[in-house]
């Protein structure tokens, strides 16, 4: 389901259907780590389009939760480019800036985790669409260590 | 600008990896198995059918996948998930309201009871509402297909996780498939569970 994409992102959509696109994303901040309050600025480009037509972009910023159990999500950001004079502002090459909120914080626990992304989607005027995550970390909690 | 390296090591038995839509539908050999001929083994059984095996043994992945197939092919499909018996009403509602000659799939079917499956049954045979329901055990409903726990559907589930190749035989080997499925009765969403603690546990005892 997965193809990992190049700098720690991650990247899915339909299986057997025309390569990915390779979407990379550039934090403006080293290592990914930022405070809460802070502004992130990111800059992406997506290669491989193959003459492929888009018909949207979706640029967002979300946390998530990963474990076992059930999985939680909240978006804190959402752009959605859909029209002819937009999308060409935005693809193949785009730069976003957002601020982020008080909380949650990242958390590396056991039973789960606490994750924050940047997830650009794209989708094509043949009806496929791509997803590429970009995970970094807010705050400063010590991972969870087993006992 | 810092292109940024990868600051977190995902669990790929997480829930979002191994959720039952997620996960390619499998046979118990783990081979990916041929939607179009189970629809048309639905049909040859009068459009009604039932996903049935032990829990954990991917029915609900069949029941989700083959929903989504029959769906793309313009049939309407409805869907409800039973947790209880509470839920019964919200089943009958939804044969009452499922579209004629569409698909209602039941996950759970068991837990209607013997009078609850009567009534969806009867409904939807006057509706014109074919069911696809998973089991536990036997179903008054055709079988469609049967679901067992290997160890080969395991390592197949497991192969299709992200970045497989680079933490199997590595952070994962193929002694904890065999060590978590035995302790999980083949149960393969129990033996996933285990893999999670597994992959954990040898996470946390890699430097960052």
């Amino acid at each position: 389901m997965n193809a990992a994409d190049s700098h720690g992102g991650s990247a899915h959509g339909p299986a057997g259907s025309a390569p990915f696109p390779r979407m990379e994303l550039r934090f403006g901040h080293p290592g990914r780590r930022y405070e809460p309050g802070e502004w992130v600025t990111a800059e992406y480009t997506i290669d491989g389009l193959n003459g492929e037509r888009p018909r949207a972009l979706e640029r967002s910023a979300l946390w998530y939760t990963e474990g076992k159990g059930e999985e939680d999500l909240g978006v804190h950001f959402f752009e959605r480019f859909s029209t002819l004079e937009t999308i060409d502002r935005v693809v193949p090459e785009g730069t976003f800036a957002l601020q982020l909120p008080p909380s949650p914080l990242s958390y590396e626990g056991v039973i789960v985790k606490i994750r924050w992304c940047i997830r650009l989607r794209i989708f094509f005027e043949s009806g496929r669409d791509h997803v590429s995550e970009h995970v970094f970390t807010v705050g400063r909690v010590p991972p969870s260590i087993l006992p | 600008m810092d292109i940024g390296q990868t600051i977190h090591r995902p669990n790929p038995f997480a829930t979002r990896y191994v959720a039952s839509a997620r996960l390619l539908p499998r046979d118990e050999q783990g081979g990916v198995l041929n939607l179009a001929s189970l629809v048309a083994r639905l049909d040859a059984l009068g459009g009604s059918g039932a996903i049935v095996g032990p829990h954990g043994t991917g029915k609900s992945t069949v029941l989700s996948h083959l929903g989504d197939f029959i769906a793309t092919g313009k049939r309407p499909v409805d869907r409800v998930r039973l947790r209880s018996r509470r839920d019964i009403p919200a089943a009958v509602r939804s044969v009452r309201k499922a579209s004629r000659d569409g698909l209602l799939c039941i996950d759970s079917w068991e837990l209607l009871g013997f009078a609850g499956r009567a009534v969806v049954r009867g409904l939807a045979r006057v509706r014109g509402v074919g069911l696809l329901v998973t089991s536990h055990g036997p179903a008054d409903l055709p079988t469609l297909i049967s679901c067992r726990g290997t160890r080969a559907l395991l390592g197949a589930l497991v192969g299709e996780l992200p970045d497989h190749g680079e933490w199997f035989g590595r952070t994962i080997v193929a002694a904890d498939l065999d060590a978590a499925l035995g302790a999980a009765n083949g149960d393969m969403r129990q033996a996933l569970d285990r893999l999670y603690d597994r992959f954990e546990r040898a996470r946390l005892r890699m430097p960052h």
